[in-house]
């Protein structure tokens, strides 16, 4: 069996401008427990929904890779948007963003609970060999409305970060 | 000619991260662009076949697809589920939860519809050197509901779905 160990992956004429290498190493990680509901309008953390990568070489890319399944829901009543923000950060950097939702323009709404999916591709510059943890971070962007990310039960929510040799 | 290297694992010199793993030493993808609906639970007809070079290797299985979910009567909760399943000499294994990945609720209205890109990831640990076949199951959670791969409803553009099996070196 043979066995490369190497901490940089690139072809033999070496790589184009904006284009990179191999993959050194994954670290993967899911969501378990209960589900997080905040109605904070401000960002706030999910608690445990985060992964700490350590990269090999300063010059490395760290590919995040962030499937979570979240809801919104909101009292009964009619009219009723329900909408929320979902960021990834590299510690207190934020580094992508995304916004999910739906309106429902009918009347005598009743348990709006709205599942859906959120779906994050980051190639991102950490710049440091030092332990790096990336985090989830979501807001309500609705008065009354409850953002929700799923933790358990339903589906789960994962975090994989690559780290893509530059 | 091109330079090649054949390496049976790819891994840092520090080692590979506790959990995680080192480099890719092979990919395989399976694809889907008929059409799949249920209104029970079942196999989606998208598939992906990968043999393991090592037993301790993680495949990072990934899907992406169009999802469409639907009720068929008077009711206003629609809920559809998606899950990966590992299937090693016959023995089937649920991967990721069979659970709702699509809900949508109104109001007293018929007929509700909804419709989402979904995407799902794991890093799983087969411990085999046997074929594994990577399998996405469709269930429609809700009894009036059915859960659909792909649409093409109007004839108007169709899509692909995709199931993805990396391995790394661990």
């Amino acid at each position: 069996m043979s066995e490369l160990r190497t901490d940089r992956i690139v072809p033999k004429d070496g790589l184009s401008s904006g284009s990179y290498g191999g993959i050194i190493q994954i670290r993967y990680m899911q969501l378990e427990g209960s589900n997080y509901t905040t109605q904070s309008t401000s960002f706030v953390d999910v608690p445990n929904y985060n992964l700490t990568i350590t990269p090999i070489r300063s010059d490395s890319k760290i590919m995040a890779f962030v499937n979570s399944r979240v809801a919104n829901t909101t009292p009964d009543g009619n009219s009723i948007n329900k909408r929320m923000g979902f960021n990834l950060l590299r510690g207190s950097t934020k580094i992508a963003e995304q916004f999910v939702g739906d309106y429902y323009g009918g009347t005598g709404g009743s348990d709006l609970n709205n599942y859906h999916n959120v779906s994050i591709h980051c190639l991102d510059s950490p710049a440091t060999t030092s332990a790096t943890t990336y985090k989830i971070q979501i807001n309500s962007d609705s008065s009354g409305s409850t953002a929700v990310v799923v933790a358990g039960g339903w589906a789960r929510s994962t975090i994989t970060l690559m780290e893509v040799t530059a | 000619m091109a330079s090649e290297l054949r390496v049976d694992k790819i891994v840092p010199t520090t080692g590979v991260p506790t959990g995680g793993g080192g480099g890719i030493i092979q990919i395989m993808q399976g694809s889907f662009t008929g059409t799949k609906s249920t209104s029970g639970n079942e196999d989606s007809g998208l598939q992906v076949i990968i043999t393991p070079k090592f037993s301790t290797s993680k495949i990072y299985v990934t899907f992406d697809g169009f999802l469409w979910c639907d009720m068929s009567g008077s009711n206003n909760d629609v809920q559809g589920g998606a899950y990966l399943t590992r299937t090693v000499g016959g023995s089937v294994t649920n991967i990721t939860p069979d659970a709702n990945v699509m809900r949508f609720v109104g109001s007293t209205q018929n007929y509700w519809d909804v419709g989402s890109l979904c995407t799902i990831s794991k890093l799983d640990s087969p411990n085999t050197t046997s074929a594994v076949t990577y399998k996405l199951k469709l269930h429609a959670t809700s009894g009036t509901s059915t859960i659909q791969l792909n649409n093409t409803f109007y004839n108007s553009t169709s899509s692909e779905a995709h199931i993805t099996a990396m391995e790394f070196s661990a």
